[in-house]
């Protein structure tokens, strides 16, 4: 995280961008100046804006420009009055003659603060592919609507502008968003604002960190063994500063397939951690991470051949362990209960002919006798090994070799692995529409239907021709008309499931819920807090969130990061309609009758906070009549936002 | 029903429901259909065959609870006999001895999984955790699916303690609904506020939501209604009271212990008696590597006088034969103490408890020998235990499931052999 905002530092220095992604963002101002205010004196130092960078000269130039009052050091209001002069400025360069920004310094309509900060952001971004995600959109909607005529179904028109915040909110960040937010997106009149906010949302980091929430459920699945190797969870931020850098998927997950060291120093181990098995001494157990790296990152089921070949497939049960064995060379030490309780940081390495040696009294692990190196012994199937092979058959020469890994992972992320990009986009299709092209999404080798086969591949393409450069994937979906089609259906397109003539309706994942509930009730989501400080944040692991996730997860969600289907049981909605922190509605209610005294702009505002629309005249009409039965106002609309908040309208991502 | 689950199963039994609600009564509401109803006269017999499963997490030793072994040197409890003659159990067992007549033990359970959590998994599902990418629903929502209806106003599957497995892939409806403590109730059951002013505001909800159900027209949006609408009817049913074990007498919660499992206990016989087909009650701490003998016997003096006050409780309401009661962990432990004066996982061979249920009681089924490290005779595999505990609620075990991947899987997997001796 300091890695990040150091280097977002340095590139931005020299256009001062920094500063004007800062002026745009009331809350990063507050948390970025007090990362930078290192002694925490209120004030940055010309020393603590060196630390940042090498650069000493520009540091003080910067300085120089900033501390209006030459007293040493920068105040926050300085930091915020100079960022928007030089914003100013540099608006009225671009800008043609005639026209005069710098005499409109508001934030919320001057263009060019955003497109700085997009800017800044490309600068941090490692991939930005300079493919064009627009003509790629266009050949989504045309594989799709070539389906759709072949079945003769029309289409859904496309969203309205509420419907789109709510869902590319929802679909990038993890959450809706915030009631200024939609005001500011539905008064904007330009014709590409649809476009732009992808963008924004993208240079977000809250992208980063919702996306790291999704595979950090996926890689770190708790159960009796590996919960000891998982107390901490360095691997979310580890990720959320990979997606938010928009590193190519194929070197994150080459990091994690090859990743050695303490969980600590090398939080991608946490992948290999979530393997080890108890019974074998907390080792990591090839069979675990052979069933999950297939999963995760090939798409396939391979664990479905551990004891017999394929029911559906060509896969045998050789090509299972065929893969196990580039990962039985694996180890890890401290990885136990007892190390657990002595607060040891697991480490993961990778060396041959290690054996663990302590052994229980009494203990009934299995054992079975080392394979020779680049081979696997089948458990419970004495003397039978099986060498490292590719899936399809090749084996590699391992011969001189001292680690496997690196081999497996080459071989997965090439440009000509048949398995990496297709189920990388076959997965994040499916976190934008609810199912994969192929679904379900990890069984892509079976016979399971794929409704698309075109546009998979050329996904797929796409994919591998921007070097795994997930923001360019998304921008190419989220930009597509078929991403951007109403979720209400016509009376011809009722029944289609599979065609996208409509957006499918996608329950909130718990993580969702849980900041969509804290963004509409105002429980403490200032920027500050949700960048990690507070205990609403992404990043905070343990607490409330953990114990909301825990409540309202629903099994399926940990593998896929999407539950189409509802998932909530009664405790659920017990806890929806009755907890009180749910029914604190006053921070929100009490703002906005402060903000507005007409009945119809405070139910507006309701509407807007909670469910990022206006409401219909209809709908004002039955609310003030609902007011009206309330002699405490306050109360009343504390009901309406109450009721607002148990519809599906708000519990679905439409 | 079960037989019919695919992917949509879910959806269509929602549909179901939700035209049990009745849409077009303007009056009511759909939220507020169940609540109507469930101020209505209540029906408080069961009408089905129930079940509470004791689950003793961390997996007891059978040594040293219900298949003593005199010839042991490292036994450390004394056998005592029982009302069946030729039946000894642990002597911390006093009351339950005095039981064995309505309780069977099954001391040839032979599982083969050793790790806590692929065990509990294993015990709870009969199928091996992990394999072929499906979750497998818990006995619980079995129960839930075969013996609960629709409409019931309480939940039909109630775990109380710990988290307990859930529904797998039969869905939300059969999911548990969980109790941390037993004393404390159900959460969030009571409005912050006034019920009136509940009913006030869930009015407003009704109007808001018919819009856009009416617009979207999914099939999830009904479900949506459904669970609303029985979290509704719970919050205004006479019923809900099951979960308050205050009203019982003095005497009858000091019978069944005042701690945590005696009151979940109880609780689980006041869910019975208003239908609920199924509630787990945890006791964890069975995983007893050091200091075994007294852990096992403070255990054991928390089991005796609540399971024992159970028994007797449902025998006086006449429920006995229609309550299984199941007492088991998820594995035995070695016929070994180690240096730390504890036995460690033992799969191989340990001893698991049934009651009530109208089965053959009165006798121990299988036998191990003299160590109590190997099944001699009457081997139980988790598939048989799963298959009998089916057979004894009335639930046909061999039928064929569709899981939302549209794979054909049994309720219960291929190769069972229900416990003959109990039937």
């Amino acid at each position: 995280m300091r890695d990040f905002l150091k280097k977002t530092l340095i590139a931005g220095l020299c256009l001062a961008s920094v500063a004007l992604v800062w002026a745009a963002d009331e809350g990063g101002v507050i948390q970025r100046f007090e990362k930078a205010d290192k002694n925490g004196d209120g004030k940055i130092t010309l020393a603590e804006l060196k630390a940042l960078t090498e650069n000493a000269k520009r540091a003080q130039n910067l300085f120089n420009r900033f501390d209006k009052d030459g007293d040493g050091g920068i105040t926050r209001a300085e930091l915020q009055a100079g960022a928007q002069s030089m914003m100013a400025a540099k608006a009225a360069t671009m800008k043609k003659p005639g026209k005069n920004p710098a005499a409109k310094p508001e934030p919320e309509k001057s263009e060019p603060s955003k497109t700085d900060a997009i800017k800044s952001a490309a600068a941090t971004d490692q991939r930005h592919s300079t493919r064009d995600p627009i003509a790629a959109a266009a050949a989504i909607d045309h594989e799709i609507n070539l389906e759709l005529t072949k079945a003769k179904v029309p289409a859904s028109p496309l969203a309205s502008d509420s419907e789109f915040i709510r869902r590319v909110s929802l679909d990038l960040r993890g959450r809706i968003p915030s009631l200024s937010e939609t005001q500011a997106f539905l008064k904007n009149t330009g014709s590409d604002k649809r476009r732009k906010l992808i963008d924004e949302y993208l240079a977000d980091e809250e992208y980063g960190e919702h996306f790291a929430i999704i595979w950090y459920h996926r890689i770190a699945k708790p159960d009796d063994d590996n919960m000891r190797a998982l107390v901490k969870n360095e691997l979310q931020p580890w990720l959320a500063d990979g997606f938010n850098q928009n590193r190519g998927w194929d070197g994150i997950v080459k990091d994690i397939l090859t990743a050695t060291g303490d969980r600590q120093h090398s939080p991608a181990t946490t992948f290999w951690l979530s393997a080890v098995n108890d019974a074998k001494l907390g080792q990591p157990d090839p069979a675990k991470a052979t069933a999950a790296a297939s999963r995760l990152f090939m798409g396939v089921r391979l664990e479905c051949c551990q004891c017999h070949n394929h029911p559906f497939t060509e896969l045998k049960q050789t090509d299972f362990w065929g893969t196990a064995a580039f990962f039985a060379q694996t180890h890890a030490k401290g990885a136990t209960q007892k190390a657990a309780k002595d607060n040891a940081t697991p480490d993961v390495f990778e060396q041959a002919g290690f054996t663990e040696k302590r052994k229980k009294k009494g203990e009934t692990a299995e054992k079975t006798p080392p394979a020779p190196f680049g081979s696997v012994a089948i458990p419970f199937e004495e003397g039978q090994t099986v060498h490292a092979t590719f899936l399809g058959g090749k084996e590699p020469d391992v011969k001189g070799q001292s680690t496997l890994r690196p081999i497996f992972a080459e071989w997965l992320t090439a440009s000509s692995n048949p398995y990496f990009a297709r189920a990388a986009v076959n997965k994040l299709w499916a976190n934008f529409f609810g199912r994969g092209i192929v679904d379900p999404i990890d069984d892509m080798q079976a016979d399971s239907p794929n409704t698309h086969p075109a546009l998979l591949s050329f996904l797929a393409d796409e994919f591998a021709a921007s070097k795994y450069d997930q923001k360019h994937l998304i921008r190419c979906i989220c930009n597509s008309h078929v991403y951007q089609r109403s979720s209400q259906p016509t009376p011809e397109n009722k029944s289609d499931d599979v065609l996208y003539s409509k957006m499918p309706l996608k329950i909130m994942t718990a993580d969702m819920l849980y900041d969509s509930l804290a963004t509409a009730l105002g429980h403490q989501v200032a920027d500050a807090e949700r960048r990690g400080k507070g205990m609403a944040g992404k990043k905070q692991q343990g607490g409330p969130r953990q114990e909301f996730r825990k409540f309202f997860h629903a099994e399926s969600d940990d593998d896929a990061g999407i539950v189409a289907d509802y998932s909530h049981g009664v405790p659920q909605v017990l806890r929806l309609m009755n907890a009180k922190q749910i029914n604190d509605t006053s921070t929100t209610v009490a703002h906005l009758m402060q903000t507005a005294t007409k009945p119809d702009k405070i139910i507006a505002g309701l509407y807007a906070t909670v469910l990022s629309r206006e409401p219909t005249p209809a709908e004002i009409t039955r609310a003030k009549k609902f007011i009206a039965t309330d002699k405490d106002a306050a109360n009343a609309y504390g009901d309406l936002m109450w009721a607002l908040l148990n519809t599906s309208e708000f519990l679905f991502n439409h | 029903m079960f037989s019919t689950l695919d992917n949509s199963l879910s959806r269509r039994d929602w549909l179901k429901l939700s035209s049990l609600g009745a849409l077009s009564l303007p009056v009511s509401g759909w939220l507020n259909v169940l609540a109507a109803r469930a101020a209505g006269p209540s029906q408080s017999k069961a009408r089905h065959k129930s079940c509470i499963l004791l689950f003793m997490e961390g997996g007891p030793s059978h040594i040293d609870t219900f298949d003593p072994k005199p010839g042991n040197s490292s036994s450390e409890i004394k056998p005592i006999s029982t009302a069946v003659p030729g039946v000894q159990i642990s002597e911390h067992f006093p009351k339950l001895a005095t039981k064995m007549k309505d309780m069977a033990l099954l001391r040839g359970m032979s599982t083969g999984e050793g790790s806590h959590g692929r065990a509990r998994y294993y015990m709870h599902t009969g199928y091996r955790g992990g394999v072929g990418g499906v979750i497998h629903p818990s006995m619980g929502a079995v129960a839930s699916n075969f013996l609960g209806r629709e409409t019931d106003e309480l939940p039909n599957f109630v775990s109380i303690g710990d988290r307990s497995y859930g529904a797998g892939y039969a869905g939300p409806l059969h999911a548990p609904v969980e109790v941390a403590r037993a004393a404390a109730g159900i959460e969030n059951l009571h409005v912050p506020d006034t019920m009136p002013a509940f009913d006030k505001r869930t009015r407003l909800l009704d109007e808001m939501e018919k819009s856009f159900v009416d617009r979207m027209q999914i099939p999830s949006l009904e479900a949506h209604r459904a669970t609303y609408q029985r979290a509704s009817a719970l919050m205004h049913s006479p019923k809900s009271k099951a979960f308050d074990i205050s009203n019982e007498p003095d005497a009858l919660r000091e019978a069944y212990g005042r701690n945590a499992f005696g009151e979940g206990c109880l609780l689980a016989r006041r869910l019975v008696e208003q239908g609920v087909s199924f509630v787990e009650v945890q006791l964890g701490k069975w995983d007893t590597h050091t200091n075994n003998a007294k852990r096992v016997q403070a255990l054991s003096e928390q089991v005796d006088p609540a399971m024992s006050t159970l028994l007797t409780d449902l025998q006086q309401r006449g429920m006995l034969d229609s309550t299984l009661v199941i007492w088991m962990g998820e594995f035995g432990r070695t016929p070994k103490v180690g240096k730390q004066g504890g036995r460690d996982h033992y799969p191989k061979a340990w001893t698991s408890v049934m009651a009530g249920g109208g089965l053959k009681l009165g006798q121990a089924v299988g036998r191990t020998d003299k160590e109590g490290g190997t099944v001699e005779e009457g081997k139980i595999t988790a598939v048989d235990f799963m298959a009998t505990v089916c057979k004894a609620l009335g639930i046909d075990y061999t039928k064929e499931l569709h899981t939302p991947a549209g794979r054909p899987m049994r309720v219960v997997d291929k190769g069972e052999t229900p416990v003959a001796e109990l039937f």
